[in-house]
């Protein structure tokens, strides 16, 4: 049996000292802050929000039309919603728990756009919305394929990050407008947004991607492992206006 | 405004920071960071210690408010750091995960001699194991073995009675001692 101590040790071969100066440091944390004042204590703001969610959730749990809805506001999937665009069929257990958003349907997914969503030939498995995103996955030959959308002009700014330096990106047009197939290595994406801020992209993943935007919207695939395969489930996709 | 932050006390300084004082702030950052960056290392390693280390002063920085004046800022800041730890640890497995159904996994060669790969390899997943525990059983470890506290010490950092960091501590180290890390540990040890 391992001993006390043994445990200790190891925990205790983790420490780590910082040696440099730490002026960069501090720098980037104080323009971070930017000389904001601290936020005050809005506990009573708090209580009053724990209790109405309290409320809330007494009512949901008799009255069947609330509780419904108030399970969808707060994005509680175990709670089964009726809806005759919801996309129906299992998910698979490896994406269920992959944090892509709230859970969401077609319907909601373009009220949320502002315009219906990219459809492609078949039927997603699941659709979710994270931040001004909409996030659906297919299963393409036995694969999962996450499309993500955002509203939008679409400048691609490909921000890489990279662990090895390998990741490339080759440029060329799709249906007459700029797209990019980024591979290689880990990376991240930025999109500008109307208001002109770049923006990471909620959903970051580290597979090859391949992006697309014109002056609507930005579209983002990931999943398949080559750019030729990526096109052509990007030729099935539809822009219902 | 204070006029000269750097011989002003803690306290002085959170007033200050509280009211907007960003020099205030700053020179707040300025005494704990070491401090801080090198919690920060031994949570989730080097490459993410000054992320990590930075959200934590954002976020020491948003409830200032609620800080309790008189206690010591140090063992506040460094229990949020070791709390951002462990969400950078979550969010790094969440992001794992997605690779593993969305994308090609990404195989990083160590480069360097084997046996520093080896230890590279225990320490990420020793990281792994402090990072997935509880709150309370991971704090009173960084706090006694990581930072070298004493009981009465991090009784005082995280809250509770010197007697209860002792029994926590005991917990905790037991719990630890039945992750996988030391499982291998022991089996090699048996061979």
């Amino acid at each position: 049996m391992l001993s006390e101590q043994s445990v200790i040790s190891s925990v205790r071969s983790l420490a780590t000292e910082s040696t440099d100066d730490g002026v960069a440091f501090v720098a980037a944390v104080t323009r971070r802050v930017g000389g904001r004042p601290a936020p005050r204590v809005v506990r009573f703001r708090r209580r009053v929000i724990r209790t109405l969610a309290a409320v809330g959730m007494v009512v949901a749990s008799i009255v069947p039309g609330p509780r419904t809805a108030f399970a969808r506001w707060l994005g509680i999937g175990s709670v089964r919603i009726q809806n005759v665009s919801t996309v129906s069929g299992e998910l698979p257990a490896d994406v269920r728990d992959l944090d892509l958003g709230a859970p969401s349907t077609m319907k909601s997914a373009g009220v949320h756009l502002g315009r219906s969503m990219a459809r492609a030939e078949q039927k997603p498995i699941g659709i979710w919305t994270q931040g001004d995103a909409v996030n659906a996955v297919y299963v393409v030959d036995g694969t999962s394929v996450l499309v993500s959308e955002l509203p939008g002009p679409g400048s691609i700014y490909a921000s890489k990050k990279l662990l090895d330096g390998s990741t490339r990106a080759d440029f060329f047009t799709l249906r007459n407008v700029g797209a990019v197939w980024i591979f290689g290595a880990p990376h991240e994406v930025a999109i500008q947004t109307s208001a002109g801020r770049v923006e990471v992209v909620p959903v970051r993943l580290a597979g090859d991607v391949l992006l697309w935007a014109d002056s609507l919207r930005t579209i983002r695939i990931e999943g398949f492992a080559d750019r030729s395969r990526a096109v052509a489930f990007f030729e099935t996709l539809r822009f219902p206006s | 405004m204070i006029d000269s932050p750097r011989r002003a006390s803690d306290d002085a300084l959170l007033v200050a920071a509280v009211r907007g004082d960003g020099d205030a702030f700053g020179e707040l950052v300025s005494r704990y960071q070491r401090a801080a960056r090198g919690l920060a290392a031994s949570l989730v390693g080097m490459s993410d210690a000054d992320d990590v280390a930075q959200d934590a002063f954002l976020r020491a920085h948003r409830s200032l408010a609620s800080f309790r004046r008189g206690s010591a800022f140090g063992p506040w800041l460094l229990t949020i750091v070791a709390h951002q730890a462990a969400n950078h640890h979550r969010t790094q497995r969440r992001r794992e995960r997605r690779q593993a159904v969305f994308g090609r996994r990404t195989v990083v060669v160590v480069a360097g001699p084997a046996e520093v790969a080896v230890q590279n390899d225990e320490q990420r997943r020793m990281r792994a194991a402090l990072n997935s525990m509880a709150t309370n059983d991971r704090n009173v470890l960084v706090f006694r073995f990581l930072l070298g506290y004493s009981e009465e010490e991090t009784a005082a950092a995280v809250g509770c009675a010197p007697g209860t960091v002792k029994s926590r501590t005991s917990r905790a180290l037991a719990k630890l001692r039945t992750q996988p890390v030391f499982s291998r540990e022991e089996d090699q040890d048996a061979q």
